[in-house]
């Protein structure tokens, strides 16, 4: 495992005043001299500076940054305040802009993906054994009043879905607002080959107020009694 | 023999030159225990940090490859790796070449070494109290701070004991010239105190109010590599460098213009890490600014140091320790010409929260500030030791592994990185489809990580060898010249 | 530069220049925020947590599973937070001021949790992905979390809390046991149940 390099190290200024270590292949008898002359053979002189000028391109090229620098921070730091967090905003509060026509199956889908989405998936069909499919379930396209009393109250209980048992929770989302409701909904029975009709959200408030008592979410026991599939 | 006037100074100058090698042999002889001790620590702790590096990478996509134990999970090993490199390995070679520069560079021999090795033997103990504080759940989960403050006022203390020996040694220097490198060690070693500890005040102690907390988090985080860590990689190369080829440094006034834009740049930089974040908009932009000025300490250190270097290439591929510490000064520019675009709103709103995050980070502190440690240390422990490395080849081998180890990962994280971070500001890709697609550049940051590993390896057992060897001074240990016969011992 | 003063005076203003400017500067300009309400007599935002929730943020710090997930939604335009449904708003600095630990994170290895209280209200839905993150996102590579579920026997009747598996889910439980999470869990649970990007701040308004 040899491939030791011998040859003298590059540019070595140290001087050994005549004695050149690659003629005279014997070392020293004194060991401590050796030691001594082998410290001074391979140490170089310590770094030094020269002093030549930055050159101007350089200088040039910083100033052009620094320029840069100060134009940027001119434009985006929204005047050095502590309440703007937008480099584009006007200086001053966050203006909130005129709101877009609510379109039901837009705001229903952006409704369904940020809160079903996780456990009745993005293509409707559930979770085998866990969370029950909506793509074709009677329980989503038959009553409308039902499948509203089941999002404002929850439901918890065994029930079937196209010859599979579920029996988890299904959670409230009675705090959404009517409209938020009636356009999930709407953009459930229209997706994945879905195709029942919208939900209105005056029914959603109509219902919300026959229900209004009801503490405690359903059992599909109950609900069937009342909405029958 | 000589004997004109002129050759009266070139004897002159001879003897001048003996007597400064003599006592940088003498000062060597003083920083013997110390130096030692930090390198060894400092390796242990390398040693530590790849195998939770190891666990960690794997875990992210084999992650049933590891029995399901509660101080195993990734958040907590991912924290006890980050904090045994950066502490473990970082500080303690830092302590080891910070302080022998200093000393040699001063001229002036190291007083009370058991000082320093007291002090070293309380940051390790700290350390490894608050690894395994980590590992059993206290981590505060402070990026960069997450050993639990119980072990900080240790440290602390430690640290200064530490900072003020280097301070001594400089007001004692016998030299009057104070070169770049002294500049550089002596602000590191002012710069860290301060930001540690007003971190931990703000932050972990008398925790302030909402995302200041943040602010001060990442002013700290981004501190600790730019005004630690860095100053001292580049005051290594500012000293290997010249050293080894016996050349000076090209531009003094580069130098000074390097350091004092770094010193006034970097500071502000560190808030690149919240952009977009809960924070008021100008504090964003000054950062983004900050670092895209960084540009000029960079290219110009780049610039002095290529100059330097110019036209003694085969010189610099031939030294174990030039190949390691010219690799890492050019990552050091790379780094960071990187790291400023990825300040930029447009490249960050695709960059930020990616994979490609760690890719840079790791660009930063192990292509540039580890691969110049090792360098240093291949050029420290003959002197040391008074003996050379026993093997080239496993010096070949340690440098190979970890260089195409470290390209691999940079490359292959930044890549994957971007792809996902393009994915995720699309919308119509389902978020688990994103994550999906990162997993063939996890695996590759695993194969490149054991290679890593590997190199790391053969340092260790070269290392232990170096001890037990005899092998005295033959001249350097170099890699073998391309055509040349393999000298017989 | 040989003298040390001058070197010394240029080192500590640097760094006194970043932390004034970075550090003490945010201190003062929004280092006491106060929860505000839109109009005048309305509820004030944001909501102090309390009770389990508080301890479940215990349990996430010393978890870690910042490393992974962050809590910050960044402004419409500007990434794809807001498409995501991960808030219909940006956070802005209120939005923190009663995080004990301002647990902002800078990594997206999984999705964003701001408001995961809202895009995930059922708690067993959250138990299951703990358990094993594959059975409710396929794909998953969150590490699973079984430390935090206890094996236990069945009484009369299972427990309210006990996991319900996928039939042909590799079956960790044998007839007349259950898996039920441990105290821990439930509070973390409910700290993330309580995470909900779901008021205004006059700072930061709904997005359309």
């Amino acid at each position: 495992m040899s491939d030791i390099n011998k040859e003298d190290k590059p540019n070595n200024k140290s001087s050994h005043l005549g004695f050149d270590r690659n003629e005279d292949r014997g070392r020293m008898s004194d060991p401590k001299l050796q030691e001594i002359h082998d410290q001074l053979y391979r140490e170089k002189e310590e770094p030094q500076e020269k002093d030549s000028p930055i050159p101007l391109l350089l200088i040039f090229l910083f100033g052009l940054l620094i320029f840069w620098a100060g134009f940027y921070l001119a434009k985006y730091s929204g005047g050095f305040k502590g309440d703007v967090f937008n480099p584009e905003a006007p200086g001053g509060i966050a203006v909130a802009k005129p709101p877009a026509p609510f379109d039901p199956l837009v705001q229903g889908k952006k409704s369904y993906v940020r809160t079903c989405q996780a456990c009745h998936q993005a293509d409707g069909k559930g979770l085998p054994g866990v969370y029950p499919p909506l793509a074709g379930s009677p329980w989503l396209l038959s009553s409308e009043e039902r499948a509203i009393k089941i999002l404002i109250k929850g439901m918890s209980g065994k029930i079937e879905v196209e010859g599979e048992t579920f029996n988890g929770n299904m959670p409230p989302v009675g705090d959404w607002k009517d409209r938020d409701i009636a356009a999930v909904l709407t953009y459930e029975r229209q997706a994945w080959g879905n195709n029942a009709g919208p939900i209105s959200e005056d029914l959603v408030k109509k219902v919300r107020e026959d229900i209004k008592d009801r503490a405690k979410p359903w059992t599909p026991q109950e609900i069937l009694a009342q909405d029958p599939l | 023999m000589i004997s004109t006037t002129s050759g009266t100074i070139v004897i002159e100058n001879e003897v001048e030159s003996v007597k400064t090698k003599l006592k940088l042999a003498e000062i060597d002889a003083s920083m013997r225990f110390p130096v030692i001790f930090f390198i060894t620590s400092a390796l242990v702790w390398l040693g530590i940090g790849t195998t939770f590096a190891l666990i960690a990478s794997i875990s992210l996509h084999a992650s049933h490859f590891f029995p399901n134990w509660e101080w195993l999970t990734f958040g907590r090993v991912r924290s006890a790796h980050l904090n045994a490199m950066a502490f473990g390995w970082g500080n303690n070679i830092v302590f080891a070449v910070a302080m022998w520069m200093m000393v040699r560079l001063c001229q002036t021999k190291l007083r009370f070494p058991w000082l320093m090795i007291t002090a070293g033997i309380f940051w390790n103990i700290a350390l490894i109290v608050g690894i395994a504080g980590i590992l059993l759940g206290q981590l505060t989960s402070v990026e960069w701070l997450e050993m639990p403050r119980y072990v900080s006022p240790i440290l602390g203390l430690s640290y200064t004991m530490i900072a003020i020996w280097g301070i001594v040694s400089f007001l004692y220097r016998e030299n009057s010239h104070v070169y770049v490198s002294q500049w550089y060690i002596l602000a590191a070693l002012f710069w860290f105190p301060w930001i540690y500890i007003a971190v931990q005040t703000m932050v972990i102690w008398f925790p302030a109010r909402g995302t200041v907390q943040s602010i001060t988090n990442w002013w700290f985080g981004h501190n600790a590599l730019g005004l630690w860590y860095t100053p001292i990689g580049v005051a290594a190369a500012y000293y290997l460098i010249p050293k080894v080829l016996g050349r000076p440094i090209y531009s003094y006034y580069l130098s000074a213009l390097g350091f004092w834009t770094l010193a006034l740049f970097y500071n502000w930089a560190g808030v690149h890490h919240l952009i977009g974040g809960p924070i008021p908009v100008w504090l964003i932009s000054s950062g983004i600014v900050a670092s895209v000025m960084m540009v000029i300490p960079v290219v110009v250190t780049a610039i002095n140091h290529h100059l330097t270097v110019v036209g003694f290439f085969d010189h610099v591929w031939h030294s174990p320790t030039l190949r390691f510490v010219v690799f890492g000064a050019m990552s050091y520019t790379l780094a960071s010409f990187l790291g400023s675009a990825m300040a930029l709103r447009e490249v960050n709103v695709v960059s930020h929260f990616t994979h490609a995050t760690v890719a840079h980070a790791h660009h930063g502190i192990y292509a540039f500030f580890t691969m110049v440690m090792f360098g240093s240390i291949y050029y420290i422990m003959p002197r040391m030791l008074k003996r050379e490395w026993p093997s080239a080849l496993l010096i070949s081998l340690h440098f190979w592994f970890v260089a195409v180890g470290i390209t691999l990962y940079v490359l292959g994280l930044t890549i994957g990185g971007w792809i996902q971070g393009l994915e995720m500001n699309n919308s119509q890709i389902a978020f688990i489809e994103t994550v999906k697609h990162t997993i063939p550049w996890l695996i590759s940051r695993s194969v490149a990580g054991s290679l890593m590993a590997i190199g790391h390896i053969c340092f260790f057992i070269h290392f232990l060898w170096m001890f037990m060897s005899k092998k005295t001074a033959g001249g350097p240990t170099l890699f073998k010249r391309a055509g040349e016969e393999v000298a017989v011992k | 530069m040989k003298k040390f003063p001058l070197l010394f005076i240029g080192i500590f203003l640097t760094v006194a220049f970043s932390f004034t400017g970075i550090v003490l500067t945010s201190q003062i300009q929004y280092g006491r925020l106060k929860p505000v309400a839109i109009e005048e007599g309305d509820q004030r935002y944001p909501r102090e947590p309390v009770g389990l929730a508080q301890q479940g943020n215990t349990v996430y710090i010393s978890l870690g599973c910042l490393y992974c997930h962050s809590q910050q939604v960044r402004r419409k335009g500007f990434g794809a937070d807001f498409e995501r449904g991960w808030g219909d708003r940006q956070t802005v600095p209120r939005d923190y001021i009663y995080q004990k630990r301002v647990l902002l994170g800078t990594m997206r290895t999984g999705p964003d949790l701001m408001n995961i209280g809202q895009r995930q209200p059922d708690p067993h839905w959250h138990y299951l992905h703990l358990y094993d993150p594959r059975i409710t996102t396929a794909g998953s590579i969150m590490p699973p979390f079984r430390f935090l579920f206890k094996k236990q026997k069945i009484q009369e009747e299972p427990s309210p809390n006990a996991l319900k598996f996928t039939p042909g889910y590799h079956a960790p439980v044998e007839e007349g046991y259950e898996i039920v999470p441990t105290d821990r869990c439930v509070a973390l649970v409910q700290y993330l149940l309580s995470l909900k990007l779901d008021y205004e701040l006059p700072e930061s308004r709904f997005t359309e």
